[in-house]
């Protein structure tokens, strides 16, 4: 009878067990998840659509020049309460047109062959002229 | 006694399942959006509903959230403050129109200072509002206002952090006179305000406290002028005349507005016009161009159709559209379920 299988799996679910126990006694005997990390990502865009409406424009096309630019220096996009709170709207005419400029600082995932993810502090600068498509731009603030 | 019993319920639930799938019952206009609409929509709702037998239904909601449930297909209509831009509308086959407008109004608790006596500008708004006059005797109010004895009590600029086109659209008439305010705090509906860090939590609140407090001034939605007697000051617009706040010049401004803007990014903040006021807010429609329920979608346009033909006032101090500023808005929503152009069917071999 063929044991490997059953001591294969066993010995993944020990080496599990002793990989968690270390940071569930730092933890307090809590298990670490990442689900607080998703609620607050979630709270922080909560907080942008509930305060910061103005801004969501910004927000809708960063994600689509993310999702549909290799050359974007981010591939994901996150927010955190203090989006909204930092976030800055400007408005001028340029040649007639009215040309909005919006600000906001959030975090982004560096495009980058690794298992792991490295998230930067990002500042996100759309410029949107009537008539035309937004335009974005991406940076890391140092 | 008890077979009848048994028959008369059977029927009853037979009658109750044919009433329920009966037309009457199905046909209704759902709208979702912003609650500074939500009494006018109820109210032509119910108007619409004594004259069709078509039920109509509000639910307030967030702004995203208002036009992601039209976009799936859960609502007919969604009212929203900020306007989408055309490419997005583009992107999510959105028709959008102006439909209401909301009246902001600048509200000051002064004692001795009668109503829309007080003339006050963008910039000297502004500097009430980072603190660079601090003081209602100032030389800069007194000079906009050389008839009035003005006290020499502090200035308390109290405003809201709500998320709303009011207190955006305030933000962008402080701006239009004050370079420093464009940049530094900027245009928004939720700033952390130069003095009064978040500010209030919504218009009630801020003017419960404007009620409260002496040497007070704050920025308001019209409604709430009469509902906690609020004493209003006249306003300097883009050809540097002063305004007095009336239904009329409101009316007469937001008409201007509909007629001048072109573009996505008009706001109705400094209209230019003889005796425009100065700040508006605009509730948007949008409703899909390829419907998910046709038969709801027609009925909303009908609703639409026949409120703003009818004349059918707004509560809560608004003012609408004519029917002929939607009209051709209202005609793109598609009454069958049409993709692209129509198929050539091939004849012959």
């Amino acid at each position: 009878m063929n044991r490997f299988p059953y001591v294969a799996s066993l010995g993944i679910f020990l080496s599990t067990l002793l990989s968690i126990y270390p940071q569930a006694s730092v933890a307090g005997g809590r298990v670490p998840t990442t689900y607080n990390q998703r609620y607050q990502a979630l709270f922080a865009e909560q907080e942008l659509f509930r305060k910061r409406p103005e801004l969501l424009g910004c927000v809708d096309a960063s994600r689509d020049y993310v999702q549909g630019s290799n050359a974007a220096i981010f591939n994901k996009l996150r927010f955190q309460p203090s989006s909204a709170q930092m976030g800055f709207v400007a408005e001028d005419l340029v040649g007639g047109k009215v040309t909005r400029t919006v600000r906001i600082q959030a975090e982004g995932r560096v495009r980058a062959y690794s298992f792991l993810e490295n998230w930067e502090t990002a500042e996100i600068n759309c410029t949107f002229v009537s008539g035309e498509s937004a335009r974005v731009h991406l940076s890391v603030i140092e | 006694m008890v077979r009848r019993s048994v028959q008369n319920l059977i029927l009853g639930c037979c009658g109750l399942i044919l009433w329920l799938g009966s037309e009457a019952a199905l046909a209704n206009v759902e709208v979702i959006g912003t609650p500074v609409a939500s009494a006018t929509i109820r109210q032509w709702g119910n108007r619409f509903t004594s004259d069709t037998k078509i039920a109509v239904s509000y639910v307030e909601a967030l702004e995203e959230v208002a036009t992601s449930e039209l976009f799936v297909g859960v609502y007919d209509l969604a009212l929203v403050e900020h306007p989408l831009t055309a490419d997005r509308l583009r992107a999510r086959g959105l028709v959008q129109f102006p439909l209401l407008c909301v009246p902001v109004v600048v509200v000051v608790n002064l004692p001795g200072i009668p109503a829309n006596a007080l003339r006050l500008n963008a910039r000297v708004l502004a500097a009430m509002y980072t603190g660079e006059i601090l003081s209602w005797n100032d030389p800069g109010i007194a000079e906009l206002n050389p008839s009035l004895s003005l006290p020499a009590i502090p200035v308390v600029p109290i405003a809201q952090s709500d998320g709303s086109a009011v207190t955006l659209n305030f933000t962008r008439y402080l701006a239009s006179g004050s370079d420093s305010w464009r940049q530094k705090p900027g245009l928004g509906s939720g700033l952390i305000w130069p003095l009064g860090g978040k500010g209030e939590k919504d218009a009630e609140t801020a003017a419960k406290r404007l009620m409260a407090q002496e040497g007070s001034l704050g920025f308001q939605p019209w409604v709430n002028k009469t509902r906690f007697d609020l004493s209003t000051v006249r306003l300097q617009n883009g050809r540097g005349e002063f305004i007095t706040p009336t239904s009329g010049h409101f009316a007469g401004t937001f008409k201007t507005f509909l007629a001048k803007s072109n573009g996505d990014f008009s706001a109705p903040v400094n209209v230019d016009g003889a005796d425009a006021w100065p700040i508006l807010a605009v509730v948007y429609g949008q409703m899909k161009q390829i419907p998910e329920d046709v038969p709801d979608a027609q009925e909303t346009v009908q609703m639409l159709t026949q409120i703003l033909q009818a004349h059918v006032p707004p509560t809560d101090g608004l003012v609408s559209v004519g029917y002929e500023d939607v009209a051709q808005a209202l005609s793109q929503v598609q009454s069958e379920k049409r993709f692209g152009p129509p198929q050539r069917k091939k004849v012959g071999p």
